[in-house]
């Protein structure tokens, strides 16, 4: 059994989900709730699994299986570099695609 | 003649004696400078001199579509102009997008030069091989967007394009731009104010001969593998829903939105009213590309109700929303709005606009100026009332908007030598994004040959995001090490620098844009190598990626060679005072660049580029880029001093 998976027993903790761009019409729900003590890399697991192939096909890298590694992740506006950070209740995680331009 | 995405032809204009010619592109001038950028970087830096005045009839005007402008290459609609800078004096040039370089090629011209001056204002009217300069009495004094309607209709035909000048570049505005599409802006160091001086009001063309290629299977085959990566990969995907606007969110993120004239690195108050999701929900009307872009990052935007309803444009990009919106401290996206569209109507480079605009409030903010200066205007951050009657006045150089329309530095010499300590610029040119970003990107905008320039040698490998996206063992194979991600040091940000260079240099040279190559490592979208090879199968020279390198290098030094003739040496290399400022607030808080690591890297670029302590490109490098007439101008001109 996966930590984030709910086993109707173990604490959890309100997670807020902003996706932009193009991330934005994917993610449907502002709140996901997670088992205490889950990981970015935990959470981010849950959305594809919850939101199938149109999220991974953008957020998947077909190459390694593994999240793309262009795709930006904010914890509470901060960027993530370290995927096994952990969460706490209350955490606002923003997902998109970075670009650069003028 | 064989089909060949060259034209070979330039077209010379002399307005002064009403003459115009056409002559061939020399295929030494291809091998060694691409198109573009380079090509035309070679034509100014022969024509015109260090006493050369930027608003003389002896100044040129030089603009280069690249050699892939008006193919099948995806986005490859851009164009360069570049002149004697009337800003900065210097090496001037901006790229634009829009569709104004492909119809060239499709009339028949890769390049045009311009000199001389008008008696009366004129246009230039390029009919494929019908050129003539036509009186432009009448539409003298219209803003770029009644041009662009009034040119098309007297001549009869819809489907002219039209690079024009607004009331800022006539009144010689010294950040006015040259306009095409109505709001596409070769904008950055004042070529407008240029064609002003010049009473030269707008270049028309119009081409029915399309553009060749000399090898159209294999180009063909090219084209259906780089637009598979483009529509495969989440970036563009990401552009063509938000475009550029995107970056408010990621900058306020990053710590560098440069609020207030730089004030603080971020105000997620700001951030959240200006995102690009606020602007998509309640402003924009529908996408908008530029020539033959599958990405079409841009937007038409309205605004529907509100005291600016019925405001119309296109963009509005993150240079507008950063320079109009954030630095001035205006949280009002319809005003935003009504600003960019009166920038983009009246002529302005918005970047250069909003940076006046916003250091003049910081001005007011510690009492260097009051109304009583202002003209009865109060120019308190965030107050739009304000800046926008003050864009109008400096339209016009109208009172104080004339102290505002010619360089930060002489506008500070008016109001106060403790003005200088926020006046953000870099060789006059002022700082858009902000440089405390890292090392790497602090050396980009330092070194880039027009003056501060986020784009040229921005080293993207610093972002935060890239910890992720490009691995070490990347990094240290295109950077020379892993540090080159680390924003917060000096090692290896020469090579870091170099690498983007090379492809912002090709891009610009070959007349596509940067947004449908890989920024980052690993990213599988264009790169340099792909482009060389797309070059060959489309002119039937043969380029490789050494080839471009090369030319990269060519190019950089004789720019180079341009501004140390203009008397630029290492001490204009450098940052103003707030960029050496701790940031203040956000994820950086309290970091600061280290003058003396700033040196140490800035030491490193100039022997990878074979320039010397000051910045000087050795006779040497020169010679060995065959650029020895530059290595012995600068000689004669005593620039290496005694030996």
């Amino acid at each position: 059994m996966s930590a984030w998976e709910n086993t109707g027993n173990a604490e959890r903790v309100d997670i807020q989900v902003r996706a932009l761009g193009i991330l934005k019409a994917l993610v449907t729900e502002p709140c996901i709730s997670l088992e205490k003590g889950s990981s970015v890399s935990q959470l981010l697991s849950l959305l594809m699994k919850r939101y199938g192939k149109p999220f991974q096909e953008i957020a998947l890298d077909p190459e390694t299986n593994q999240i793309n590694s262009f795709i930006c992740i904010l914890l509470n506006g901060k960027i993530v570099g370290d995927l096994d950070e952990g969460l706490k209740g209350g955490d606002e995680v923003t997902l998109f695609i970075p670009v650069s331009g003028g | 003649m064989k089909a060949n995405a060259y034209t070979r032809r330039i077209i010379r204009v002399d307005l002064s004696r009403k003459e115009i010619s056409t002559e061939l592109l020399p295929e030494s001038l291809i091998q060694d400078f691409i198109g573009g950028r380079g090509i035309n970087g070679r034509l100014l830096y022969d024509e015109v001199g260090p006493r050369t005045s930027p608003l003389s009839p002896e100044n040129r005007i030089v603009i280069g579509s690249g050699p892939l402008s008006g193919t099948f290459a995806p986005a490859a609609g851009r164009c360069q102009c570049t002149t004697k800078s009337a800003l900065t004096g210097i090496f001037g040039d901006s790229n634009v997008g829009g569709h104004f370089g492909a119809e060239l090629k499709f009339a028949g011209y890769d390049h045009i030069v311009i000199s001389g001056k008008a008696e009366t204002p004129v246009y230039l009217w390029i009919a494929d091989e019908r050129i003539e300069l036509r009186d432009a009495r009448h539409l003298w004094g219209l803003d770029t967007w009644a041009t662009a309607s009034a040119i098309p209709e007297e001549l009869g035909n819809p489907d002219i394009q039209v690079l024009t000048i607004g009331p800022a570049g006539e009144n010689l505005v010294k950040y006015s731009a040259v306009i095409t599409n109505l709001s596409r802006a070769a904008g950055r160091g004042g070529a407008g104010a240029v064609f002003g001086s010049k009473g030269l009001k707008a270049i028309a063309v119009r081409g029915t001969r399309g553009v060749g290629v000399a090898r159209p299977d294999d180009f063909m085959r090219s084209m259906e593998e780089y637009f598979r990566r483009i529509y495969n990969d989440p970036a563009p995907r990401q552009r063509s829903v938000e475009g550029t606007p995107a970056l408010v969110v990621v900058m306020n993120a990053g710590g560098f939105i440069g609020y207030r004239n730089f004030q603080f690195a971020t105000n997620d108050d700001i951030a959240e009213k200006l995102s690009a999701e606020k602007f998509l929900k309640y402003y924009s009307v529908k996408s908008k590309a530029c020539f033959n872009c599958p990405i079409h990052c841009s937007h038409f935007y309205e605004v529907k109700e509100g005291p600016f309803a019925g405001i119309k444009g296109e963009g509005v990009e993150w240079g507008g929303i950063l320079c109009l919106g954030i630095k001035p401290g205006v949280d009002y996206y319809p005003a935003i709005l009504k600003a960019n569209e009166m920038a983009n109507r009246l002529g302005f480079d918005c970047c250069g606009l909003g940076d006046m605009i916003s250091w003049a409030m910081e001005c007011f903010e510690k009492g260097l100026l009051t109304e009583e200066d202002t003209d009865g205007l109060s120019l308190k951050f965030g107050n739009y009332e304000s800046l926008l009657l003050l864009i109008e006045k400096i339209a016009k150089r109208e009172g104080f908007g004339n102290t505002l329309a010619d360089n930060i530095l002489d506008a500070a010499g008016k109001v106060g030598k403790q003005s200088l300590s926020f006046a953000n610029h870099i060789k006059k040119l002022t700082i858009m994004g902000d440089t405390r970003k890292g090392y790497g990107f602090a050396l980009g905008e330092a070194i880039s040959s027009v003056g501060a320039h986020h784009v040229r040698g921005a080293a993207l490998a610093e972002e935060g995001w890239a910890s992720r996206a490009i691995p070490d063992q990347v990094a240290e194979e295109m950077f020379g090490s892993k540090e080159a991600k680390n924003a917060h040091s000096p090692v290896a940000k020469d090579r870091t620098v170099r690498w983007y260079e090379r492809i912002t240099t090709m891009a610009d040279c070959l007349g596509v844009c940067k947004f449908v190559l890989s920024p980052y490592a690993g990213q599988k979208l264009i790169t340099v190598r792909d482009l060389a090879e797309l070059l060959s199968q489309a002119s039937g020279f043969s380029f490789t990626e050494a080839d471009f390198e090369r030319a990269t290098e060519r190019i950089l030094s004789l720019e180079r060679a341009f501004n140390v003739r203009e008397g630029l040496s290492r001490k204009e290399d450098t940052l103003p005072p707030r960029m050496w400022e701790p940031v203040q607030g956000g994820p950086k808080k309290g970091f600061h660049l280290d003058k003396e690591l700033f040196d140490q890297a800035l030491d490193q670029y100039y022997k990878l580029h074979g320039w010397d302590e000051r910045g000087i490109p050795t006779q040497e490098t020169l010679e060995s880029l065959n650029l020895k007439f530059a290595g012995e101008e600068l000689e004669r001109l005593g620039k290496y001093g005694k030996r």
